[in-house]
């Protein structure tokens, strides 16, 4: 009862729900701007209706007999149009020639797409052959050297991050075995869903459940000591126990908060996005690499529905730990607008405290297990994902890690509220 | 004004002073401090800045076609030397590689050959071989006018660009570098500016009302006018973080050694903005200084009306969260960064500046009226 | 002279106060009302807060609200529950309503310096107020109500946290200050204002009842208040009989204060009526909701 109490004064405030709709608005917004790609992505199911995900050597000849046939086709029709053959569907898009096609209306609308389509189908097909030399040239090693010296480690820094990526290593090796890298996905470089999505779009739902959830915790717990009812309410049966309560609606009302954000956006992101047959495939496929060529390397082999949980379950375990952190400095400062700003200082100085760190210091890397840095790299969790936070649990320790501290910390709190002078 | 003063001093507390230096700490530490240290970021912009900064002092605020003969031949000198280097190097010699144009033609497919190169690029960092890329970069764009109107344009756009062609604007020594580098630290120092403003005027009205202080002023002498009067109050306030910030901010910006290129148009053919004016790199930093006293004081009436209505911080913070993305985003990128830009109308800025002027005035004007008449 | 006329206060549908006709010259005024007879609602209007839905009330023959600063200027106004800030002295806190007042930054350090004495609070003038009691925050306050030497002084509630020492000397300094302006005095606590009062003003069902001296009120029940003793078993059956005012034991049995309209038995004896009687007479039947304050 006094759990419901409490949570209604949350849900009661106009101004998180009027924040929430705004925040899921522009999440519309943002898809809506992503939109124009999603036809051009579509022609990616037939691919796979056809040949399957998996491009091992039988995928790879259907998808290539498949593409052939196409492209004959396709030939034909030009051939009969314009005289023109082409040795492969981008030439079509040569600019001294296609500009002057499109002018005189040669082809109809449906041919355009065919050849759109067409032209897609190659990438897919030529990237294969990018991706399997890539991978068989990948030396995970090699890219912990580099990131070594570009960062400029040194000492004992420098050591335990080549043994994190030895530990990676047989990974790459079974990765490759498995043929995780040859499924087929959307491609990285022409659409580079992965960025958007966990990048752009996780990137601004952390953000988004944060201010919600920093703005509410600390309108909460200090509720009773800028409504005067601090007097009151404390000297009641339940008395200081109520902060318990409000800690554990902070905790509740934050997950829901943050799993509503995400379960909203994320349906309107995959009603205006097909990944129908696409849920399996592996996150760790080189499909997925984009402009930068970075390949995307998961400790483990896992599809790309399970990712997406996996990542979502981390982001409600952040806000977790942002309710928490809330709480701690509510407890210390009544005044909830400073609570606020306070916590974006913490923001910063967590982002900030690493590159103060001795380049040699083992300390460089455990100061990166902090929530504040991880969650401004969605796109990379459960990942290869640099020097500094490329470690197999490294997600597992941090959430765990921080959320064993600030229990401890937000329950000494509690306990010294017990006896603090009112 | 001594109630001005008294506000002032009640919204300067230790506590909030405090904690605008932790956050101007964080920002400085955090996106600030790159630009100054990492100024010219790297290589070749570094020998491209110096070569840039020699011709100044060779040939003064714009090149003419016989100084670009003289920086012509320099670079031709140091083709010579890099030559010579090349030669006292026994492995190049050894890779039958002596001139320059043969380095600069070899072939990189060869893993020796590529080794040999980066070896003398990026490892011993042979100052001469950036210094002719840098200058090459240079005479490349000198040479080539014309791209600087390639783009598709409007007539009028296109007529800007030729009359600046004509007039010479476009010979000035001036470099992308230094603007570009310019540019990104004042939306830094904008938004952090707005940050602190934001701050500092949360508890403008909150404050007094939650604490029932308003009972007493509003009976006092001054009574409700007190509203106005805050409003001033936060306008000051405003003025003192700015100024303070600012200073502090063109005091660091000293380090970056930029200032032989104030007098020097924007509109160099070395620079990728083309403005509708012709203004001065000075008169650009003018220019985007007075653009952030401006919103800084819409951001007060906006803030003010805020402190004014919510009935507590949390719906005071939480209205201030669009506020803040607005002005950050947008806000900065068309009202701070980019100004008198050829690629946008020549009266977006200013109207925009009207539009928002007059609507956050309404907005205060018609929160006073309804204070005035209010049951307290 | 302030005259309140045919003033009306409604909030939404809710009537506070209705036609209501006041004149104050100078003297103290004891505003006398249970809880929520909209007592806060008047002086809420007389000091600006609050505006009459109809009527007018004016100063000198001039509406306050037309008078603005004017009127201002010469009210001090303590409310029931007023705002300060934590972290100020009550010097910086006086020098910074002085301001406000408009008074002259000289004439108000001279004069805070001064009420602090007479507020009995000059030992912790430069203290911050975070640690004071609620005495000291009330002579705070009453401090700040007399910084301007106001021609209307209007106290809500002002003897609330003092001790029966502090509400003497105030008393006292009211009755000084009463001699040249009006003294408005806002309470529920009857022997605050019997002694000092010039007028009493009753409110009641949103309407002056009576305004007028304490012995002229008292008089109205003049005759009918007795006192006598009553045994235990016939308590019960004397209260349901009568109008209790009082009742203390005493000697094993109950003595009783009460109002009658019947004639006068031998073992009772008459006594004159004070102003708490007369309150207690008035406000019997109608016990107000105190939420019904505005």
């Amino acid at each position: 009862m006094i759990k419901q109490l409490e949570f209604k004064k949350i849900i009661s405030s106009p101004v998180i729900l009027g924040l929430f709709v705004l925040f899921l608005l522009f999440n519309c917004f943002l898809i809506y701007q992503q939109s124009s790609i999603r036809n051009d992505m579509k022609s990616l199911q037939p691919i796979v209706k056809e040949t399957g995900t998996l491009m091992d050597e039988e995928g790879r000849n259907k998808l290539q007999t498949s593409y052939e046939k196409d492209l004959t086709n396709w030939n034909q029709l030009s051939k009969s149009k314009t005289g023109d053959t082409y040795q492969r569907a981008v030439d079509f898009y040569k600019p001294e020639l296609y500009y002057s096609l499109i002018e005189s209306n040669i082809y109809s609308e449906k041919e355009l797409q065919n050849i759109n389509k067409l032209a897609i189908k190659e990438t897919y097909v030529s990237s294969i052959q990018e991706i399997e030399t890539l991978y068989s040239n990948l030396n995970v090693m090699e890219n912990a050297e580099e990131g070594i010296r570009l960062f400029g480690l040194k000492g004992a820094a420098a050591e335990t991050v080549r043994e994190h990526y030895t530990v990676l290593k047989p990974r790459v090796e079974e990765l490759v075995q498995n043929k995780e890298h040859l499924h087929l996905f959307f491609h990285g470089k022409m659409f580079g869903t992965h960025s958007f999505l966990f990048k752009t779009l996780f990137g601004f739902m952390l953000f988004q459940a944060m201010i919600l959830i920093v703005l509410f915790t600390a309108f909460i717990v200090n509720y009773e000591f800028e409504h005067k009812t601090s007097l009151v309410a404390y000297s009641t049966k339940r008395g200081r126990n109520l902060v318990w309560d409000k800690l554990l609606v902070s905790i509740f009302a934050g997950t829901l908060v943050t799993v509503t954000l995400l379960a909203i956006t994320l349906f309107i992101y995959f009603m205006v996005f097909d990944y129908s047959g696409l849920w399996n495939v592996p996150i760790s496929s080189g499909f997925l690499i984009e402009l930068n060529n970075i390949p995307f390397i998961s400790w483990w082999n896992v599809t790309f529905i399970q990712y997406l949980f996996m990542t979502c379950g981390l982001v409600v375990i952040c806000q977790i730990l942002f309710v928490l952190i809330t709480f701690c400095l509510s407890m210390l400062i009544r005044n909830s607008y400073i609570v606020f700003t306070l916590f974006g200082v913490i923001f910063l100085a967590g982002l900030y405290i690493p590159s103060i760190m001795p380049k040699d210091s083992i300390m460089l890397l455990y100061t990166h297990f902090s929530p504040f840095i991880l969650v401004m790299n969605v796109k990379k969790w459960w990942m290869e994902s640099g020097v500094f936070t490329t470690f197999k649990y490294y997600e597992v320790m941090t959430v765990t890690g921080w959320l064993v501290a600030l229990l401890l910390t937000a329950w000494f709190f509690i306990k010294r509220f017990a006896r603090e002078n009112i | 004004m001594r109630i001005v003063v008294n506000e002032i001093r009640k919204l300067f507390s230790v506590k909030v002073i405090l904690l605008l230096l932790l956050v101007s700490f964080f920002v400085y530490q955090q996106f600030i401090m790159f630009e100054f240290k990492h100024f010219p970021n790297g290589r070749p912009l570094l020998d491209d800045f110096r070569a840039t900064q020699k011709m100044l002092v060779d040939y003064g605020e714009s090149m003419d076609s016989k100084e670009f003969q003289d920086f012509k031949e320099i670079k031709e000198q140091r083709i010579a030397e890099a030559s010579k280097y090349l030669k006292s190097q026994e492995e190049v010699v050894a890779a039958g590689i002596d001139t320059y144009e043969e380095f600069r033609n070899m072939d990189l497919e060869n893993e020796k050959l590529a080794a040999l190169h980066s070896k003398i690029i990026f490892e011993d960092y042979v100052d001469v071989f950036w210094e002719i890329q840098a200058r090459e970069g240079i005479i490349d764009r000198y040479e080539h006018p014309e791209r600087f109107n390639q783009h598709e344009l409007t007539h009028k756009q296109n007529a800007r660009m030729d009359e600046l062609v004509e007039n010479g604007s476009t010979k000035a020594i001036f470099t992308d570098m230094v603007f570009d580098n310019y540019n990104a630290l004042i939306r830094y120092v904008a938004i952090l500016i707005f940050l602190n403003i934001m701050i500092i005027l949360m508890p403008l009205y909150i404050r007094d009302k939650r604490n029932r202080v308003q009972l007493l002023q509003y009976t006092s002498k001054t009574g409700r006018n007190l509203f106005s009067q805050k409003l001033v109050t936060g306008i000051s306030a405003a003025m003192i973080v700015i100024t303070a910030q600012l200073a502090f901010f063109f005091f660091m910006y000293r380090g970056n050694d930029t200032s032989m290129f104030f007098p020097l148009s924007v509109n160099s053919i070395f620079n990728f903005f083309v403005s509708w004016y012709d203004l001065t790199f000075f008169q650009y930093m003018v220019l985007t200084v007075l653009c952030v006293y401006l919103l800084g004081i819409v951001l007060v009436l906006v803030g003010a009306w805020i402190s004014s209505i919510s009935p507590n911080y949390m719906t005071s913070v939480g209205l201030h969260v669009p506020l803040a993305f607005l002005l950050f985003g947008t806000g900065t990128t068309y009202l701070v960064q980019n100004l008198t830009t050829i690629y946008l109308n020549p009266y977006l800025v200013p109207i925009s500046f009207v539009i928002v002027l007059v609507l956050s005035s309404l907005l205060f004007m018609w929160r006073y009226r309804k204070e005035k008449v209010k049951n307290i | 002279m302030l005259i309140v006329e045919d003033v009306t206060k409604n909030f939404g549908q809710f009537n506070a106060l209705k036609n209501i006709n006041l004149e104050f010259n100078n003297g103290v005024y004891g505003l006398l009302a249970p809880n929520g007879a909209g007592k806060t609602t008047l002086i809420k209007m007389l000091t600006t807060l609050l505006f009459p839905t109809s009527g007018s009330i004016r100063y000198d023959g001039e509406d306050i609200i037309k008078m603005d600063e004017k009127y201002r200027e010469i009210i001090g106004y303590l409310p029931q529950e007023f705002g300060y800030y934590k972290n100020y002295s009550p010097t910086s806190y006086l020098l910074y309503l002085a301001a406000l007042k408009g008074i002259h930054r000289k004439t108000a350090v001279a004069r805070v310096e001064e009420l602090l004495k007479t507020v009995a609070l000059d030992h912790v003038a430069n203290k911050k107020m975070k640690k004071f009691s609620g005495g000291m925050i009330q002579r705070v306050g009453i401090a700040q109500a007399m910084l301007n030497d106001p021609k209307i002084l209007i106290l809500d509630e002002p003897t609330a946290g003092l001790d029966p020492k502090e509400r003497v000397r105030f008393r006292n300094l009211l009755t000084n200050l009463a001699r040249d302006r009006i003294v408005i005095l806002s309470t529920h606590i009857v022997s605050d204002v019997e002694s000092i009062a010039n007028e009493i003003i009753m409110i009641k069902n949103q309407e002056v009842l009576y305004k007028d001296t304490v012995s002229n009120i008292c008089r109205k029940i003049d005759g009918r208040v007795y006192e006598t003793e009553v045994s235990y078993e016939q308590t019960e059956q004397f209260r349901s009989t009568y109008l209790i005012f009082s009742e203390k034991q005493e000697n094993g049995s109950m003595y009783m204060r009460f109002l009658t309209e019947d004639t006068s038995k031998p073992e009772w004896k008459m006594v004159h009526p004070n102003l708490e009687d007369v309150f207690l007479y008035i406000y019997q039947d109608g016990v107000l909701s105190d939420d019904q304050t505005a």
